[in-house]
């Protein structure tokens, strides 16, 4: 564990190295994806000058919704960006056999191997719309819903982690799987608005359980904002503990996770290296 | 130090047809056909070799190294290094090999080479003396200082080969796996690399498997030499072995100054099969078994025969015999 940190601290220190090398490129990436925010939140905006709420959810509550999400995105978005590669090209072109012959776990290495600063824009901004929706809400955390909130946040990087991972995987049978990558991810997109809009019981269920993103957001955010007979109803399962999501959570995660490795795993017996 | 077994690897094709038409053809029809890249090679290499393997583009080579290393899993067979199974241990194994593609840079395009270095010793955990001293032994003997803090992404070829012969060297592997080290540089570069090898290998004693399609490093670094073709082993066995059993043809070329036609098979009395000769206008070439003929008997009853104005005798060379033994597997086959 100690030279995990020792090995990822070293990468981090080239890689602040590169962002002054490349700090046009930083500015740019940085600006275009608060830009990208921004339009969201524009749009977000414009939608409740219109209605009063979208499902039964007030403009602060969609709000607490898309910040959470945001910042979710944003930590994932920093240190798990270079596993993209391995979907588009590093498989293609034979550069994952590198990987191969290090003394270090595979997966850990493609994740310290880069770390995505612009995702810092995303986190912040997801932050901040979060706290502003939290305290406009009234919405007050004891030190236990703190390490709940704490306990969710980190469920929905793993569900991230897991999703991107086995996406990735697909390329060693296709070679490259970008795109089904990029189709998986934008996925997310759906649940920046409450589960309870979409009436489609398979829509649902992709969002819970195949692509759960649904996990990832909306979940979180409605254990603290509604009561558990009105979630119960929507997720179309029938369960009165208050602690239910709190296993619910994090079980769908480890689920996910599991599964991501084992099909990780049994795609690296498949990979074979290009070329010479 | 490292054993095959029955080492086999199959890759699956799918057949594809030609054109537009044919792509469409392609993508529905899913006929496919299994080549063995590497088809049942078995050997046996002890500690401290400088094992050469050679063979035609495609034969399997890197196929077979990358099988060594464990980036690939074979499709049967198994191989081990420091007896540990390759596919099981491949954390292990790393730790212990050195690994150089020369046709890919095992180095981070962005950063420069001191940087890569300091990853690469944090990543294989190497003590900093050991690592310090590997550092400036290996700047002395391949000339790194020059490019040292230049990002890899501006080296010239030779300069990225050598750094990245250096960085599979940091943590003392006690194998080295050494794929088209020498590909693509100048001879100047090549001299560096070859007597790196032959440095590090009588320092440690580290074993070493190079694939190469330049004759002159296996003359230069290797006792023993393995040959493949289409993914069979058609050769095991040392250097001068090789050159005892194949390079049995010399020649000579004699300038002459009239054709003359003699049939020097029945004047000497020898078979096609042990002496050939071609002759022109100016030019009188014989190729002859030098365990049947002298080559200074076959001067003096050639100088009577012609007028010479000069004459050259040719030595075997490597790739010749290297010919010669591809061309020798084939005629088994068939």
């Amino acid at each position: 564990m100690r030279r995990f940190f020792l090995i990822y601290f070293t990468f981090f220190k080239q890689q602040i190295k590169l962002l002054i090398e490349y700090r046009m490129d930083f500015m740019l990436g940085m600006g275009a994806l608060a830009l990208q925010q921004v339009s969201l939140f524009i749009i977000i905006f414009a939608v409740f000058t219109r209605v009063s709420a979208i499902g039964g959810y007030s403009f602060n509550e969609i709000l607490l919704f898309y910040g959470f999400s945001q910042m979710v995105k944003g930590i994932d978005h920093v240190y798990n960006d270079n596993i993209w590669l391995v979907g588009w090209g590093k498989i293609q072109n034979g550069s994952f056999s590198q990987y191969l012959i290090r003394p270090i776990n595979i997966i850990t290495h493609v994740v310290m191997e880069r770390i995505q600063f612009d995702g810092f824009g995303e986190l912040i901004i997801g932050a901040v719309i979060f706290v502003y929706a939290k305290i406009t809400l009234g919405l007050d955390f004891t030190f236990v819903q703190w390490l709940v909130f704490i306990l969710f946040l980190i469920s929905g990087l793993a569900i991230f982690f897991a999703i991107k991972m086995m996406c990735a995987s697909i390329a060693f049978w296709t070679i490259v799987s970008g795109e089904i990558m990029t189709v998986a991810y934008e996925i997310n997109n759906f649940t920046r608005y409450p589960l309870d809009i979409y009436k489609s019981v398979l829509l649902k269920s992709v969002l819970l359980y195949l692509l759960p993103f649904a996990v990832v957001s909306y979940l979180p955010m409605v254990y603290f904002l509604r009561s558990s007979s009105h979630i119960s109803q929507v997720i179309g399962i029938n369960y009165s503990s208050p602690y239910f999501l709190i296993i619910f959570i994090p079980a769908i995660a480890c689920v996910m996770l599991s599964a991501a490795f084992f099909i990780w795993n049994m795609g690296l017996k498949r990979y074979s290296a290009t070329g010479t | 130090m490292i054993k095959a077994y029955n080492l086999t690897k199959e890759f699956k094709t799918y057949k594809k047809y030609e054109g537009f038409s044919g792509a469409v053809k392609s993508f529905f029809s899913h006929e496919y056909t299994t080549n063995r890249a590497v088809d049942s090679i078995n050997f046996e290499i002890g500690k401290g070799e400088l094992v050469g393997y050679i063979g035609v583009n495609g034969a399997g080579k890197s196929t077979t190294i990358k099988m060594m290393t464990g980036i690939l899993v074979p499709t049967e067979g198994k191989c081990e290094v420091n007896g540990l199974e390759t596919v099981k241990h491949r954390k292990e194994i790393a730790k212990q090999i050195g690994v150089v593609f020369g046709q890919r840079t095992q180095l981070w395009w962005d950063l420069p080479v001191s940087e890569s270095f300091s990853i690469l010793q944090k990543i294989y955990d190497i003590p900093l003396k050991q690592y310090n001293e590997n550092l400036d032994y290996f700047k002395d003997i391949l000339d790194l200082t020059e490019f040292y803090l230049t990002p890899v992404r501006n080296l010239s070829l030779g300069q990225k080969m050598r750094a990245d012969f250096a960085a599979s060297m940091l943590h003392d592997p006690k194998v080295l796996f050494l794929d088209e080290p020498t590909i693509g540089v100048d001879i100047v570069v090549k001299e560096k690399i070859r007597k790196a090898i032959k440095d590090i290998n009588s320092k440690n004693n580290t074993t070493v498997i190079l694939t190469t399609h330049d004759l002159d490093d296996i003359e230069e670094v290797c006792n023993r030499i393995i040959a493949i073709d289409c993914g069979r082993k058609i050769f095991d066995g040392s250097l001068t072995e090789l050159k005892n059993n194949y390079g049995k043809f010399r020649s000579v070329k004699f300038e002459i100054t009239a054709k003359k036609n003699h049939n020097l098979n029945e004047i000497l009395n020898l078979s096609e099969d042990d002496l050939i000769c071609i002759e022109n206008e100016t030019e009188l070439e014989i190729k002859f078994r030098r365990d049947v003929i002298k080559a200074s008997d076959l001067i003096n009853k050639i100088v009577t025969l012609y007028d010479i104005k000069d004459l050259t005798i040719m030595e075997p060379q490597m790739e010749d015999i290297v010919k010669e033994i591809y061309a020798i597997n084939k005629n088994y086959k068939t």
